[in-house]
């Protein structure tokens, strides 16, 4: 499940993530934040910021790390991070190698 | 794109798969393994027949029975074990051990038995929730590349994540070394050639390699002659002779000779003259090494035959040589993987062990030996002397050291081969040794440490017996 939650001063567009991010659901998930994005990056003036919140998620999938593999491609790397990871989480994201390109804590 | 960019491709997508595999849980785990081993199952014998009209060697009948033991048998060997999370638990000691993943495995699958050991090697890295990279010999591709995509078809419905299986199809050997010596990998399985090991063992990376066998049987007097040589063609014929813990030479005390050769002759071994055997010499090896010639592996006998220019009857199973010592001038004497034999015939036991000594240590230190006797001292005193992982007893050596099928050992397409074969082990490898264990260790104070004082440890005139006695002081 998520919510969006778009900032506007700060142009910041947080993606609150809830429960497993199986294969069934990233394959939903993905279009759907990409979609968001598109949307917010068409009305914003200056570049987005995009914050994917992690507090509520227990599991990834492949998946859920192509999907933020594309959000970086769609935005600056730098205007993307991933927050609220729980320690198994922050673990798949260093064994990945992909913990401070995808600016996760 | 070059072999740096590939190498680095490859090892980002085990990377990423690595991470997501860590978050599986015993049962999911199990549960993939279940689903890979069934696939690669329904798929035995597709493959086998692929396997060899591909690589021109053996028999795609025993090939199938190869890929039942890659798949079925190394199934029910590792389903039970724990390879995820907490594996053991000592209260007393305090200790408990947690298992962990390695990380990516690049594994080195050989023409030999080429989708066999991918079912194997698959299923092991899965079990520990290791990704895994393969590259096989380059006369097996096809047939290799096929079986991991039935494996990987099947990890993913099941759950696996993604590129947890991973085929190599550019077969240069730039890329092969910059994949061997990424520093992403965790391990490589090399199976395979002589050169490929000590490349994998040159890479920095850790390495669980094999080395090559010469395996010798001893046939002793208290053994059951027929039975031991209607097993040993069992075990030498066996897709051509293409397992590497085969049977390469049999050696007897003269005493027995004359049963054993009857034998022989009923059960349609070709007893080859002096000059035959010259000509077979010519063909088995390259010219003055003991390297076997590629072109014989694997090779129907009738093949061999006619490549060494000799006439044999058509229902011949095996050539029997007899060389007239041990060495590069006796190519027989070393690994053959094709249906042709050495014997040997000596004039007592001492001799016939000696023997067996150094046809062991001709190339085989460290892989397998065999020996067929109801002696049990006989047994014990072979398996003393001998530098060998296994030592099969009573059991066709090809099927034997491979385990599960004629005993209790692992069953494994990677035989350790110790520090003789220059492995780190001697085991059949499997699953648990892709594993690396954490042990968490609770304070248990050794309560002998209070026994020493200061004043003791400080004091040199304090001698070492001392020492020992004051520490093992029950008071």
């Amino acid at each position: 499940m998520i919510t969006f939650d778009f900032k506007e001063p700060s142009g910041i567009l947080h993606c609150n993530l809830t429960g497993r991010m199986g294969a069934d659901v990233c394959l939903k998930l993905g279009p759907e934040i990409q979609n968001h994005i598109a949307a917010r990056k068409s009305e914003a003036k200056d570049p987005i910021k995009v914050v994917f919140n992690l507090q509520e998620v227990d599991f990834i999938a492949s998946g859920f790390i192509r999907i933020c593999i594309e959000t970086i491609k769609s935005i600056n790397r730098e205007n993307f991070s991933i927050v609220n990871t729980n320690p198994l989480i922050k673990r798949t994201f260093k064994i990945a190698g992909l913990d401070e390109t995808l600016n996760v804590s | 794109m070059d072999f740096n960019e590939m190498a680095n491709e490859f090892m980002d997508r085990a990377a990423m798969a690595a991470g997501i595999f860590n978050q599986l849980n015993q049962q999911e785990t199990d549960f993939i393994v279940e689903q890979v081993y069934k696939a690669g199952l329904n798929n035995r014998i597709s493959l086998a027949k692929m396997a060899a009209e591909e690589t021109k060697l053996g028999r795609w009948q025993d090939k199938v029975i190869k890929n039942v033991t890659g798949s079925l048998a190394v199934y029910d060997d590792i389903r039970q074990m724990k390879t995820v999370g907490v594996i053991k638990d000592d209260v007393a000691a305090g200790i408990t051990e947690i298992a962990q993943p390695l990380g990516p495995i690049f594994a080195i699958i050989p023409m030999t038995n080429p989708t066999s050991t991918t079912l194997f090697k698959i299923l092991i890295c899965l079990k520990t929730r290791n990704p895994i990279i393969i590259s096989s010999h380059r006369r097996a591709m096809t047939c290799v590349r096929k079986a991991a995509e039935i494996c990987y078809e099947a990890a993913l419905k099941a759950g696996a994540p993604d590129d947890c299986i991973q085929v190599i199809t550019d077969h240069s050997r730039d890329l092969t070394h910059a994949i061997m010596s990424h520093h992403k990998l965790a391990l490589i399985l090399a199976t395979g050639g002589t050169g490929l090991v000590s490349a994998a063992y040159s890479s920095g990376n850790p390495t669980i390699g094999v080395g090559p066998g010469n395996v010798p049987v001893y046939i002793d007097k208290s053994a059951d002659i027929a039975f031991a040589i209607q097993q040993i063609i069992k075990s030498k014929t066996f897709d051509n002779g293409t397992i590497c813990a085969s049977e390469q030479s049999i050696i007897i005390e003269e005493a027995i000779a004359e049963d054993i050769k009857k034998e022989m002759i009923r059960h349609k071994c070709y007893l080859l003259s002096e000059y035959e055997m010259k000509k077979v010499e010519k063909i088995a090896v390259v010219a003055g090494t003991l390297s076997m010639n590629p072109e014989i592996v694997g090779q129907p006998v009738q093949e061999i035959a006619r490549m060494a220019g000799i006439t044999i009857p058509e229902d011949t199973c095996l050539l029997v040589g007899q060389p007239g010592g041990i060495g590069p001038e006796h190519p027989l004497s070393g690994e053959i993987l094709a249906p042709v034999l050495a014997l040997y015939i000596c004039k007592n036991y001492n001799e016939a062990i000696n023997m067996c000594i150094d046809l062991n240590y001709l190339g085989g230190i460290g892989h397998t030996a065999a020996i067929y006797a109801n002696d049990e001292k006989r047994i014990m005193e072979y398996a003393e002397v001998m530098n060998a992982g296994r030592v099969v007893v009573n059991t066709p050596s090809s099927q034997g050291a491979v385990g599960g099928i004629y005993n209790t050992l692992n069953v494994s397409f990677t035989l350790g081969c110790g520090s003789g074969g220059k492995n780190i082990t001697t085991e059949n490898v499997s699953a648990q040794h892709l594993i690396n264990i954490k042990r968490v260790t609770r304070r248990r104070p050794n309560i002998k440490w209070q026994n020493l004082s200061n004043e003791m440890l400080f004091d040199e005139a304090v001698d070492a017996d001392t020492l020992y006695k004051e520490f093992h002081k029950n008071s």
